[in-house]
């Protein structure tokens, strides 16, 4: 009996000491796939935040991966209840929530004054449509081979400048030197198979230029997928394969082999983003990493200082959220925009910025210095085709490039499978995502 | 006081069901609000026009196919052996059942790992001892990833059929064998006399938790090989996944997944009724 009483009198007190809460803080969720750089950057911009706002709670949710992030975050939105203040990488993706009525217009925020100012309209593109702005752009990235100046030594190959290129035939003569002198020549992860794009992406703009996929993706009269120079960009890829510049396997090779092979020197070149740089110095900080551009394809008509990349990481609001929330959410994009803390991202995440912010170069790697520096030589940055497309082109795009590496596509097949799926989303009018 | 158990039920296992049907006859991304009806057309693109679909079919029948021809038979000798030798036996049951134990993901990286191409133990042995030649990228290679697969599926199942196997042959009266020794058969004629028709029950178990496992396979794949090289190991479970959340069609996934539902419930239903007849015989 005595018993009974005390547990009674336990839960009822346990009830009445959970409804005395204080009053309710603002809960502004915070969704990116952050990674230990940018997440540190994140929890100092919690610190702040709260401390000048002790009435909103700012909760950083980390994601593993960009799939992980992708999946959690269209099942927040099917259940109505999505995160205030969520990262996207603009394009298709971004596109497809805009259209869905998931995203907030943030074309008056990015008209304020310090945002005209602050953040170039060039960097606006891949979140913008029909003239209105949905995310904040942050950083960038750019694809370079990086390569390791000590296997290029050793191999006897010249390391181009980086303010040019090897021709196609200079490329491959490099290759063959790496492999007689027992050395991968070039490491690539195609299990994920988005490093496989890589080579075909700057094939076609190597061939055709840099409208090219933009033109014909979004149904440009004129352009089709079935074009030459997209069955030559998969020849010429295959030329690598057959030559065997990557390492045996390939194929099955997650970016963390690929990775493993770079870093302990057995692989000379990997075709990669920036974001490999933060791993790399906290194992090997004395690697000797350099970077050098993609090569130059016989009568190609594109522009060599294209490079693969766009703003990577924007920050954007979600649209169904009550307005209290958002109110705050928008406050909070304006406070992490202040320059100070835009300074403090770069300096942490090691990225090109893609705001007009100037960092000291003394803060970045010297090969960062240069990544920045080629990016701004660069005449045109080519966003992802997996990341601009709509995500059943994307997966098409992809399917098809590592059926053409493991043998079982042909560079044809390739292009007409993309043509296909192409005119199907146009149909089903899906594409064109922009007119052009 | 089922009431809870049944509300979970309805709440996770018939309402998903259900909406599974119904998502599989729309088009549709997850986040537009309008979902185009389609009738059948994701059904007659499964059949008709998808290679990869219908490969990862092949692959489920090949998965059930050798895990019911290899570990099935391995798995009764292995036991037959542990029961004969108990004292080295019961150490020798823990070692093959330890796989098994372990998550199927962390298996999977460790074999992951074993079949690289240039730092996996698998090449290096077989460097090691002179069999160089047959080294090979085992999961990067479309003429040996689906088998390196099935070695790894074999290591961490033959653990199971041998315990379940055991725990058998310990229900079997001992009085059975001690007559059969008097009569004077010699091991294998027990085995094949006594030994095996009192498996079989246990045997048409076995196969229909390898059906269906093989239309459930899905971690250790995803992780080893996401489907590849050259979407030559898919499952049916794993394009399914790819098909509703890395191409954002729910509505084809939903359809594919209607057809795991159809297949696994046919099959397992006609085992079902085989094993029946057979046994009431």
């Amino acid at each position: 009996m005595v018993l009974v009483v005390i547990v009674v009198v336990a839960v009822g007190a346990f009830f009445l000491l959970a409804t005395q809460r204080p009053a309710e803080k603002i809960r502004i969720e915070w969704w990116d796939e952050w990674g230990e750089a940018r997440l540190k950057w994140a929890e100092e911009m919690k610190a702040a935040y709260e401390k000048a706002h002790p009435d909103v709670e700012i909760v950083i949710v980390e994601f593993a991966s960009d799939e992980d992030f992708k999946t959690k975050f269209e099942s927040a939105i099917a259940a109505g209840q999505p995160p205030a203040v969520f990262r996207t990488l603009g394009g298709g993706i971004l596109k497809s929530y805009v259209d869905g009525g998931h995203v907030e217009d943030l074309t008056d925020l990015l008209n304020e004054e310090w945002a005209v100012s602050q953040i170039p309209r060039t960097m606006l593109r891949q979140s913008t449509w029909n003239g209105r702005h949905y995310a904040v752009p942050f950083d960038l990235w750019a694809g370079h081979f990086y390569i390791n100046r000590e296997l290029f030594e050793k191999a006897g190959v010249q390391v181009p400048p980086i303010t040019s290129t090897w021709t196609w035939e200079e490329f491959k003569t490099a290759i063959r030197k790496f492999k007689e002198a027992g050395i991968i020549p070039i490491a690539v992860g195609g299990k994920d198979k988005w490093e496989l794009s890589f080579y075909y992406m700057y094939l076609v703009d190597r061939l055709a230029g840099s409208d090219a996929f933009r033109k014909t993706i979004n149904r440009a009269p004129g352009y089709s997928f079935t074009d030459e120079h997209w069955v030559r960009a998969g020849y010429l890829f295959k030329e690598l394969v057959d030559m065997g510049a990557f390492q045996e396997g390939f194929i099955g090779a997650s970016y963390d082999e690929a990775q493993n092979l770079f870093f302990t020197g057995k692989a000379a070149m990997w075709l990669q983003g920036p974001w490999i740089l933060g791993d790399l110095f906290t194992s090997f900080p004395d690697f000797p990493i350099d970077i050098i551009n993609f090569p130059t394809v016989p009568g190609g008509k594109g522009d060599p200082t294209m490079l693969l990349g766009a703003v990577q990481h924007h920050y954007a609001i979600a649209k169904n959220i009550p307005d209290n929330v958002k109110k705050v959410a928008y406050d909070f994009l304006r406070f992490i925009s202040k320059r100070e803390n835009v300074i403090r991202y770069a300096e942490l995440s090691a990225a090109p910025l893609a705001q007009n912010v100037a960092v000291p170069t003394e803060n970045y790697p010297a090969v960062l210095v240069k990544v920045i520096e080629s990016t701004s030589r660069a005449s045109w940055l080519q966003m992802a085709y997996d990341e601009y497309s709509p995500p059943k082109f994307a997966q098409v795009h992809l399917d098809s490039l590592a059926a053409v590496a493991a043998g079982t596509m042909t560079p044809e097949q390739m292009a007409e499978a993309q043509e296909r799926v192409a005119r199907e989303l146009a149909e089903q009018g899906i594409l064109p995502l922009e007119q052009v | 006081m089922s009431l809870p158990a049944l509300v979970f039920v309805i709440l996770f296992i018939y309402y998903p069901l259900v909406q599974m049907f119904y998502l599989s006859a729309f088009r549709w991304n997850f986040v537009n609000p309008n979902m185009v009806f389609v009738g059948l057309e994701n059904f007659t693109r499964m059949f008709l026009n998808d290679q990869v679909y219908l490969r990862s079919l092949l692959n489920v029948v090949l998965l059930a196919g050798q895990s019911s021809a290899i570990q099935i038979p391995i798995g009764v000798a292995l036991a037959t052996i542990i029961l004969r030798y108990r004292r080295i036996g019961g150490l020798f049951w823990a070692i093959i059942f330890l796989p098994y134990v372990i998550s199927s993901v962390a298996v999977s990286l460790i074999w992951t790992w074993m079949y690289n191409p240039y730092f996996g133990s698998i090449n290096v042995f077989l460097r090691a001892v002179g069999l160089g030649f047959l080294a090979r990228p085992w999961l990067g290679d479309i003429n040996t990833a689906l088998i390196a697969i099935f070695g790894t599926v074999n290591w961490i199942y033959i653990g199971l059929t041998t315990t379940m196997t055991i725990a058998t042959l310990k229900s079997i009266p001992p009085s059975i064998f001690e007559s059969a020794r008097i009569d004077g058969l010699s091991g294998f004629q027990e085995f094949r006399k006594i030994t095996l028709p009192l498996l079989k029950e246990l045997i048409v178990v076995l196969m229909i938790i390898d059906i269906a496992g093989a239309f459930k396979f899905f971690d250790l794949i995803w992780v080893m090989t996401q489907g590849g090289p050259s979407d030559s190991t898919h499952v049916t479970t794993t394009w399914l996944y790819r098909a509703a959340f890395r191409s954002s069609e729910p509505g084809y996934g939903a359809a594919i997944g209607v057809t795991i539902f159809i297949f696994s419930f046919v099959i397992v239903q006609l085992l079902i009724k085989i094993t029946r007849s057979r046994l009431t015989r």
